[in-house]
C-alpha cells in the first residue's frame, strides 16, 4: 500500500508558529533591544526646504564636538547609487548627508546625538541650518515644463528615464475603433507606514574590527554589501542583524542612508548609535511611492474588442533613486503591466521617471501596478459605457483565454498561465451581479447611489534573472538560499537568506520542508534575519519568498531526504528504489518494514560505521537556486466592490468586497487570506483615503497620522476571499501573494463609484477618491 | 523630577522620573516592559495601549508623573486578574489569524479586553466590534482576522463563563444536598 508523502504538510491551515512571542508582548523588535550602556541615541537634523544650498551648519556655543556632525565632519564615505544600464537612464549618486545642497524637505542635513532620545531631539532643535533657497520643482507637471529649474544637477531635464515601449499599429486600430476613450488619470502619492517605524542600532567593537548592525529591513544581505561600500569596510567584518521587524510592505526593501550613518558614527565615537524614527519623521523621510500621471487614449471596435492604447506615463520619483531599485522602477513596471489580462495587440506607452525636489519614491506592495490596473480598469469600464456592453461581458471578451497560455503581452511580459476569466464569473457571482442591479435601481428610486465595480489583474511574482537584467537593475535579485540540517534526533533547522515582516514564514517554509522531508511541520525551526548564521540571501519583498526560497528549501530537503533513503536502503537491506517515504520514516514498498528518520539521523551522526559505503557523516544540505521560470510566474486575480455614494457630501461606503485570487498552489490557506486582506487594506487606503501632500514650495502636508489618513476597523469591510489554485511550473506550483491584494482596490472602488453615480455623469479618474474628489467629481449643474 | 509609586502588572513600583518623560518610554525604557510599542507616539494608532485604573489609554500622551497612585496593566501583564480571559483572547487571535507583523497585536489585546469586558456578552456584534478597535491601527490584517478574533473571543469566554457558572451552581446543590 502506498502512502502519500505526508501531503497534509502543504496545503494545511496549521497557526502560526511566531504568534506566542506576539501574544505576549516578547517580539524583539529594533526597539525593545535592551539599550546597552554608552548608547548614544540619534536625531537627525533634516532640511526644511526642498530645495536650497546650505551656506552654514551651526550648533549651540560651548558644543562637545562629538555630539553635531555635518557632512565635513564625517569625512569620506561613499553615497548610495542604483546604476542602471538602460540606454539614456541617468546615473547620479545620492549622498548619505548633505555636503551643499539639499534637495528635498526631510534630507539629512546634521547628526544631533544625545545620551537619550530627548537630548539628541533637543540638541537638533537648537542647529541652525543656513541656507539659500533655490527655485524648486514639486509636482510632475512643474518638472517637465519647458525651462523648468533643474531638481538635482545631475539629472537634465528632470527626467531620470524616458523609454517608449511600442508594439502593433495603432493608427489603423483608432481608424477601426468604434468608440475613442481620451481621459486623464492620477494616483496620489502614498507611503506604505508599517505600524514599525524604521530604526537601528549600531555597534563597534574594536577588538576584532567588526559592526553589528541590528535593523529594521526587509534585505539583510543586500544591506550588508551596501554597509561594505558606504563604509569602505570588507563584508566580513559587517553583521546585520533584523530582528522582528514590525511590517515591511516594500518600504524597509530600500537601502538608506541612516544605517550607514550611524555604522560611521558607532565606528568613530566607539560608541553604540541608535536611532529611532518618529512618525512625523517617517512620513517626511522614508521612501513614498505610487505618484503617477497617465494620458490614456483607447480604441475598441463594437463588440467592445480592445482595438488599441496609447498612454503616456510618467511616475514622481523624487530628488534621487532608490537603491538598488533605480528610479525607472515604478513608471516602466506600470507601463509593463498596464495591459493586465486583457489581449491587447496595438499598444504604445511613452514612459518617463521624473526628477523633483521631494522624497525619494520607493517599491511599496505592488509597486506601479495598483495605478496601472487602476487605468486599465476605468478605461474598461468606461468603453463599456460606451458602447452600451456591461463591464463583466466586455471583460470576458477581452481576457486571455485558458488555452491561450503562455501569452506575451504587447510589452514582452510572458504569462505562463491564469484563470481570468473564471475568477471574473467567480466574483460577479460571489457579489450577486444580478441581484444587485435590481437593487441598485431600487435604491436610485429612493434618491440613493449604489454601484458595483470590478478590477482585474494579472502579477508577475518571482521574477527571475532575465526579469531584473531587463529593468536594468545593477544587481540580478532572482534566487534564494536554504542551508539546513537535520540534526541526530532527525529534526531540523534552515536557515534562509529571506526575512519575514509578518508573512509567517516560520510557519508556511517549515510546512515547505517537513513536506519534502515527511516529517511534521513542528519538527523544523526556520531562522532567518542573521547575516552571521544565515546564508546569503536576497530578502523578502516582490511577492518572492514562499517561491524563492520554498524552491530552495525544497531542493535543500531533497538532498537530505535521499541521503536518508540511501542509509535506510542499506539498514533494511532493499534497493534504494524500492523505498518509499512515509510518514517520519521509509518502507519497503508492498511491504511491513520500515525505518524511522529519527533512527536513520542517529546513525548519519553516532553510528558512521553503518553508513553506506562511501557516505559521508552528518545531515547537511546548501542550495543556492535561481527561480524557475525565469519569465517569473503569474498570479491573478478579480475584485468585485459594492459601494454607496452620497452626492452631496462625496462620502464613499463599501457595502460589499469579494476577492477571487489565484496563487496556485498554497502552502497555508489561512496565510493566504492574511495576505490577501491586508493588501486589500492597503489598496482600500489607497483607494479612498491615503495621500502625501506637499505645498507648492515642497512643504510636505501630511506628517501626523491625522492627516495621512490609514483605513481604520470601519474603513475596511468583511472582504470575501475565495481561491482557485492553478498550479505553475515552479517548485510545488506555488505562485507570490504577497502584494497581491493592494493591486485592484482603487480600480475596483473607482469602477463602483462610477457606476453608482452615473445618472449624474461623474468623472472618476483620480485617487485617492476622498469626498471631496468625489465631490468635485460631479458636475454640479447636473446635480 | 517626580516621584511616583504605581502597581504595574501586580508590583508595587517606585521611581524618579523625568517630568516630561511619558509612560509608554517608562514602561520600555525603565521597566524594559517592551511589549507596549510606539506606531505614532502622538495618540492616533493604539499600538501603545494600556490599561490604568482598568481604563484604556495612550501610554504614548500620558505622562508617567500622572500615573503617579494608578495601576497599570501592560500586554505583559494581561493575565493580571483575567487570566482566563486573557488566554481566551489570545487563542482567538492566534486560531483566528488576528496578527501578521505582531506590532499592533498588544494594543489590540488590551483594547479587546477592555471591550469584553465592558460590553461582552450574547448581544456583542460586529459593528460594536469595529466601532471599539478604531482606535487602534494595524497595517498588516485589513482587521477581517481580528474582528472575526474578537467576536470568537466574546462567544468562548461566554461560553465559559456560562461553564463556570454552572459548575458553581452544581457544586451549590451537592453543598445543598449534603
Amino acid at each position: 500500500v502506498s502512502v502519500p508523502p505526508t501531503p497534509r504538510q502543504v496545503g494545511t491551515r496549521i497557526p502560526r508558529v511566531e504568534d506566542g512571542r506576539y501574544l505576549h508582548g516578547r517580539g524583539s523588535y529594533v526597539g525593545d533591544l535592551l539599550r546597552v550602556p554608552k548608547t548614544l541615541d540619534v536625531c537627525f537634523v533634516r532640511s526644511r526646504f526642498a530645495h536650497a544650498r546650505i551656506k552654514r551648519v551651526t550648533g549651540p556655543a560651548g558644543l562637545d564636538a562629538r555630539l553635531l556632525w555635518t557632512a565635513a565632519q564625517l569625512g569620506d564615505l561613499n553615497g548610495l547609487s542604483a546604476v542602471s544600464s538602460l540606454p539614456g537612464y541617468q546615473n547620479h549618486v545620492q549622498p548619505l548627508i548633505a555636503s551643499e545642497v539639499v534637495r528635498y524637505v526631510g534630507e539629512i542635513v546634521a547628526i544631533a546625538l544625545g545620551e537619550s532620545r530627548h537630548a539628541a531631539e533637543d540638541l537638533a532643535g537648537q542647529v541652525l541650518v543656513d541656507v539659500e533657497p533655490l527655485p524648486a520643482v514639486i509636482t510632475i507637471a512643474e518638472a517637465i515644463a519647458t525651462g523648468a529649474p533643474l531638481a538635482n544637477d545631475s539629472i537634465a531635464d528632470n527626467v531620470f528615464h524616458r523609454e517608449t515601449i511600442a508594439a502593433g499599429d495603432l493608427d489603423a486600430a483608432r481608424q477601426r475603433a468604434s468608440v475613442v476613450l481620451t481621459e486623464r488619470f492620477e494616483t496620489a502619492r502614498c507611503s506604505g507606514v508599517p505600524l514599525e517605524p524604521r530604526g537601528a542600532l549600531a555597534c563597534w567593537d574594536e577588538d576584532r574590527e567588526r559592526l553589528t548592525i541590528w535593523t529594521s529591513t526587509q534585505v539583510p544581505h543586500l544591506l550588508r554589501s551596501q554597509l561594505a561600500v558606504c563604509l569602505g569596510l570588507p563584508e566580513r567584518s559587517i553583521r546585520v542583524v533584523a530582528p522582528d521587524v514590525g511590517g515591511g510592505f516594500g518600504i524597509k526593501a530600500s537601502l538608506y542612508p541612516e544605517d550607514a550613518l550611524i555604522s560611521a558614527l558607532a565606528i568613530r565615537l566607539r560608541r553604540p548609535v541608535r536611532w529611532l524614527s518618529d512618525r512625523r519623521e517617517d512620513l517626511i523621510a522614508t521612501w513614498f511611492a505610487r505618484e503617477h500621471t497617465y494620458e490614456v487614449e483607447a480604441y475598441a471596435a463594437s463588440d467592445g474588442k480592445l482595438l488599441g492604447l496609447r498612454v503616456v506615463v510618467a511616475a514622481n520619483v523624487g530628488a534621487y533613486a532608490p537603491v538598488p531599485w533605480t528610479a525607472a522602477m515604478e513608471a516602466t513596471m506600470a507601463a509593463a503591466v498596464l495591459p493586465g489580462p486583457y489581449k491587447l495587440v496595438n499598444y504604445r506607452a511613452d514612459v518617463l521617471s521624473v526628477c523633483s525636489n521631494t522624497t525619494v519614491l520607493g517599491p511599496y506592495r505592488g509597486v506601479g501596478r495598483p495605478g496601472a490596473c487602476f487605468v486599465m480598469e476605468r478605461v474598461m469600464d468606461e468603453l463599456a459605457y460606451g458602447l452600451g456592453i456591461s463591464p463583466v461581458e466586455i471583460r470576458l471578451r477581452n481576457m486571455v483565454r485558458h488555452d491561450e497560455f503562455p501569452y506575451r503581452n504587447a510589452a514582452g511580459l510572458l504569462y505562463d498561465s491564469g484563470s481570468f476569466k473564471q475568477a471574473l464569473q467567480t466574483a460577479a457571482d460571489a457579489i450577486g451581479l444580478g441581484d444587485f442591479r435590481r437593487r441598485q435601481a431600487q435604491a436610485r428610486d429612493q434618491g440613493r447611489y449604489l454601484g458595483v465595480g470590478f478590477a482585474n489583474y494579472t502579477e508577475e511574482t518571482a521574477h527571475g534573472t532575465p526579469e531584473w537584467l531587463k529593468s536594468g537593475l545593477p544587481i540580478t535579485l532572482s534566487y534564494e538560499s536554504a542551508d539546513m540540517s537535520m540534526d541526530p534526533i532527525g529534526e531540523v533547522t534552515v536557515r534562509v537568506g529571506a526575512h519575514s515582516q509578518g508573512q509567517g514564514h516560520e510557519t508556511t517554509l517549515a510546512q515547505v520542508a517537513g513536506n519534502a522531508l515527511g516529517i511534521d511541520a513542528g519538527k523544523v525551526r526556520i531562522v532567518y534575519g542573521d547575516t552571521d548564521s544565515c546564508p546569503y540571501g536576497i530578502g523578502t519583498f516582490a511577492s518572492r519568498s514562499a517561491v524563492a526560497t520554498g524552491a530552495a528549501i525544497n531542493d535543500a530537503a531533497t538532498l537530505i531526504r535521499e541521503k536518508l533513503r540511501r542509509i535506510a536502503a542499506e539498514e533494511l537491506e532493499a534497493a534504494f528504489e524500492d523505498l518509499e517515504l512515509i510518514h517520519e520514516g521509509f518502507r519497503v514498498k508492498g511491504t511491513h518494514r520500515e525505518i524511522t528518520i529519527r533512527e536513520l539521523a542517529a546513525i548519519a551522526y553516532h553510528r558512521v560505521d553503518r553508513l553506506p559505503e562511501g557516505e559521508r557523516p552528518g545531515l547537511h544540505a546548501v542550495s543556492y537556486l535561481e527561480v524557475e521560470p525565469s519569465t517569473g510566474t503569474f498570479s491573478n486575480a478579480a475584485h468585485a466592490a459594492i459601494v454607496e455614494v452620497d452626492p452631496d457630501t462625496g462620502g464613499v461606503e463599501i457595502l460589499d468586497y469579494v476577492v477571487v485570487e489565484d496563487c496556485g498552489k498554497m502552502i497555508n490557506p489561512t496565510v493566504v487570506d492574511g495576505q490577501i486582506h491586508g493588501g486589500t487594506a492597503q489598496g482600500i487606503g489607497m483607494a479612498l483615503l491615503e495621500e502625501i501632500a506637499y505645498a507648492p514650495d515642497g512643504q510636505p502636508l501630511t506628517t501626523t497620522l491625522g492627516e495621512y489618513l490609514l483605513p481604520s476597523s470601519n474603513d475596511v469591510p468583511m472582504i470575501r476571499t475565495l481561491h482557485i489554485e492553478t498550479p505553475s511550473d515552479t517548485a510545488l506550483g506555488l505562485k507570490g501573494v504577497g502584494e497581491s491584494g493592494t493591486i485592484a482596490p482603487p480600480g475596483a472602488i473607482g469602477n463602483a463609484i462610477a457606476d453608482a453615480l452615473r445618472p449624474l455623469q461623474a468623472r472618476i479618474n483620480r485617487t485617492p477618491m476622498k469626498p471631496s474628489t468625489v465631490w468635485e467629481a460631479i458636475p454640479r449643474d447636473v446635480a | 523630577v517626580t516621584e511616583i509609586n504605581l502597581t504595574v502588572n501586580g508590583d508595587e513600583t517606585h521611581r524618579t522620573v523625568d517630568d516630561r518623560v511619558h509612560l509608554a518610554d517608562f514602561l520600555r525604557d525603565e521597566l524594559r516592559l517592551t511589549g507596549t510599542h510606539l506606531g505614532c507616539e502622538h495618540g492616533a494608532c493604539g499600538a501603545c495601549n494600556v490599561l490604568v485604573d482598568g481604563k484604556p489609554i495612550r501610554s504614548c500622551l500620558m505622562l508617567a508623573a500622572q500615573a503617579d497612585g494608578t495601576t497599570v496593566v501592560t500586554v505583559e501583564g494581561l493575565d493580571e486578574g483575567n487570566p482566563d480571559l486573557a488566554q481566551t483572547i489570545r487563542e482567538a487571535f492566534q486560531t483566528n489569524h488576528g496578527l501578521q507583523c505582531g506590532f499592533c497585536t498588544p494594543g489590540m489585546l488590551i483594547t479587546t479586553l477592555d471591550l469584553i469586558k465592558r460590553k461582552g456578552g450574547p448581544e456583542l456584534d460586529e459593528q460594536t466590534v469595529r466601532n471599539e478597535l478604531s482606535g487602534n491601527l494595524c497595517r498588516c490584517t485589513g482587521y477581517v482576522n481580528i474582528v472575526a478574533a474578537v467576536l470568537d473571543a466574546n462567544r468562548n469566554h461566554e461560553r465559559s463563563e456560562f461553564a463556570t457558572a454552572l459548575g458553581r451552581r452544581a457544586k451549590r446543590r451537592r453543598s445543598v444536598g449534603d
